[in-house]
């Protein structure tokens, strides 16, 4: 069940993306007006 | 994926940022990066691909992926993302939501380009499509 509602912060995480390049959440969030993140789960 | 790379002009105008998570390692996130890349240059060439409308991340461990409620840990591949999109506005909140009843169940990619754009102009998302959770 999804945890995060609407008006609620998302969870602190760092990740890399699939080029090595680290990317930081909510740090992240900053860099654009609006940010999609969608959950997949891959090529099945 | 595709769909965000097919609406990439509402998104890259307005500059909103597009992130993809998921369990796959890396290689198979640059495979599927690249048949779409592929699809799209054949079916719409006119799209910018450069530089690329998205990112795919790696939550190999599924940390965000629990943080945020979307594990799957029914899957016969083993633990998986189920489907969730948010739209998140610059200060981190998340602004609009779709909650995927299942795999086969996403938002309609022109209603949620809609609702980003307009968190993007600073704006409530369109009534119309309030998204799902």
């Amino acid at each position: 069940m999804a945890k995060i509602k609407i008006g609620d912060d998302f969870p602190t995480a760092k990740l890399q993306d699939i080029d090595g390049s680290t990317v930081e959440f909510p740090a992240a969030f900053a860099e654009a007006p609006a940010t999609v993140v969608f959950f997949y789960r891959g090529r099945w | 994926m595709t769909a965000f790379v097919y609406e990439s002009e509402r998104y890259v105008p307005e500059k909103v940022q597009i992130f993809g998570v998921s369990v796959e390692a890396a290689e198979e996130g640059r495979k599927l990066r690249e048949r779409v890349t592929r699809d799209c240059q054949e079916d719409r060439p006119y799209i910018q691909l450069d530089p690329y409308p998205l990112r795919l991340l790696i939550d190999p461990e599924a940390k965000l992926i629990r943080a945020v409620g979307a594990e799957n840990e029914g899957h016969w591949a083993g633990l998986i993302a189920a489907p969730i999109t948010y739209v998140m506005d610059r200060a981190g909140k998340a602004r609009w939501a779709y909650v995927s009843a299942s795999a086969a169940d996403r938002p309609s990619p022109l209603g949620l380009a809609r609702a980003a754009v307009a968190v993007a102009r600073g704006e409530a998302p369109p009534a119309d499509y309030p998204g799902k959770t």
